[in-house]
């Protein structure tokens, strides 16, 4: 298992898509940190509030959802250039194989997780300082929202790779995963949020803090997210075990 | 080379592949041994590839064994000590380069990183070793793919249309190379469209057609007794037309 996540932890670093989608994330985080803090009319007393600080980071996570398509890139990816046949040569054990994606993958989207919660963090702090406030970094809202940030990226990654399990086509793969967090969800959440606040995109909403009274709490949203994540993997693994690799 | 394996041999035993309704290999039974070259031919379609693949584990038989060194290709620990395999190309991401490629490949499979540039080299790629494998040639990346196999220095080749895509040049390196290879004592099976250049490296033939073994000797025995070609011969073999995808 060693061996598998050396290998795969070398095959992501030489991938540009991995930089170029790290990148991104951070790059969101900045712009989902940003435009609401000026967009905002609230009194100053407003941001130094837990609910102030929340809207203020909890759009660290908003780039998140690009863990999704590391992984998907990740695991489908292997079927995208050839890659399975020589992967599954080497490790016909296709399990091991699955299980140390699942690993690095848990382990890049804390990367992910952290360089979104750091860009986030430092462009709040510029501007409550640009406004004449500080940001309060002895506030547990502060590093609670952070976490939610990371804690949601590192399920994230993993469930990118077991839906790449079972979606071996990439650009399926990756469309469907965008469509559903960026449209189906937001939308089926709008039409009515005490139905729709238990899907698993808008449960990571809740594990990111986004102030929202339709949110579930923290424990239920972690139970949602994690239970499909678990049940994903599953399904996942047992594709790549008994389908046949024909290319 | 080196191996503990006392069975260094390809043996399929009534391997049977169904796709659905399509049976795409029927009861095959046929063995490679050790320091030979195997050439296995048969038309598109004809199943070997879906051999190959059931051989290295990639497909489940229907029914049937398929066996490498005595043993299913999953059931070894190592098996990139053991096999060594080129099927549709080196498998390699293009925005990769070629080292890259085989250092992923030797870091999964254990083995150490020394010995992926004295494969690169004995396969002519040294001078292109740093380039992405997306601006590589077909001839290259059959290279890269043959490189991929001799990786481990394994006792058992499967390699599946080596040549295609090779210039001259490169088929007649690569009919040296087989020679070579063979004759350090390893079991070599080689599917080929190209009956004129099996016929010149391999030992052993074997044939197939719609799934099914047509043929299983040596290719003096096969011609023995009559004034026709290999070529003739396969024709005559797989029912008199031509089947789609074999050249002379």
């Amino acid at each position: 298992m060693t061996n598998l996540v050396r290998a795969e932890l070398r095959a992501l670093r030489t991938s540009p898509t991995t930089w170029s989608l790290l990148l991104a994330v951070a790059a969101i985080g900045v712009l989902g940190t940003v435009a609401p803090l000026i967009a905002s009319d609230a009194v100053p007393a407003h941001f130094v509030s837990d609910r102030g600080i929340q809207e203020a980071l909890h759009g660290a996570a908003a780039g998140v959802g690009l863990v999704i398509v590391v992984g998907v890139v990740g695991m489908a990816g292997e079927w995208r250039w050839g890659q399975a046949t020589q992967t599954f040569i080497t490790t016909p054990v296709r399990r091991r194989v699955v299980g140390a994606k699942l690993l690095v993958h848990a382990g890049l989207g804390a990367l992910f997780g952290v360089v979104a919660a750091a860009a986030s963090l430092a462009t709040a702090w510029g501007w409550y300082r640009n406004e004449g406030m500080a940001l309060p970094l002895d506030r547990s809202a502060v590093w609670l929202t952070l976490a939610g940030c990371v804690l949601v990226s590192m399920l994230f990654g993993p469930l990118g790779v077991a839906i790449g399990a079972l979606v071996r086509n990439v650009v399926a793969a990756v469309a469907g995963v965008l469509v559903w967090q960026i449209i189906v969800e937001p939308t089926l959440f709008a039409a009515s949020p005490s139905v729709f606040r238990w899907l698993p995109g808008i449960a990571s909403f809740a594990i990111r803090r986004q102030p929202d009274e339709h949110m579930l709490g923290v424990a239920p949203a972690l139970v949602v997210v994690g239970g499909l994540l678990a049940a994903m993997i599953v399904a996942g693994t047992l594709a790549v075990e008994r389908r046949d690799v024909t290319a | 080379m080196r191996s503990q394996h006392d069975d260094l041999s390809i043996r399929c035993v009534d391997l049977t592949k169904q796709f659905g309704d399509h049976t795409a290999v029927d009861r095959l039974t046929f063995s490679a041994s050790a320091g030979t070259v195997t050439g296995f031919v048969g038309g598109n379609g004809a199943g070997k590839t879906t051999t190959m693949r059931m051989l290295l584990g990639l497909i489940s038989p229907t029914s049937g064994r398929a066996l490498v060194a005595g043993r299913p290709y999953v059931e070894h620990d190592e098996p990139r000590r053991v096999v060594g395999a080129s099927i549709d190309g080196p498998g390699a991401h293009p925005a990769r380069s070629a080292i890259e490629h085989l250092r992923i490949i030797a870091t999964a499979a254990g083995l150490p990183r020394h010995g992926v540039e004295p494969v690169l080299d004995k396969v002519g790629l040294t001078a292109s070793a740093g380039r992405k494998v997306g601006t590589f040639s077909m001839g290259m990346l059959q290279r890269l793919a043959l490189a991929g196999a001799l990786l481990a220095d394994p006792p058992i080749l499967i390699l599946d249309e080596p040549v295609n895509g090779l210039d001259p040049a490169g088929i007649l390196w690569m009919r040296g190379l087989l020679s070579e290879l063979a004759g350090e004592g390893r079991a070599i099976l080689v599917s080929s469209h190209l009956l004129a250049e099996l016929a010149e490296v391999a030992d052993r033939i074997v044939v197939i057609h719609e799934g099914r073994l047509l043929a299983d000797d040596t290719l003096t025995n096969l011609l023995a007794g009559r004034s026709s070609s290999f070529e003739e011969l396969y024709f005559e073999l797989v029912g008199g037309g031509r089947a789609e995808g074999v050249s002379a």
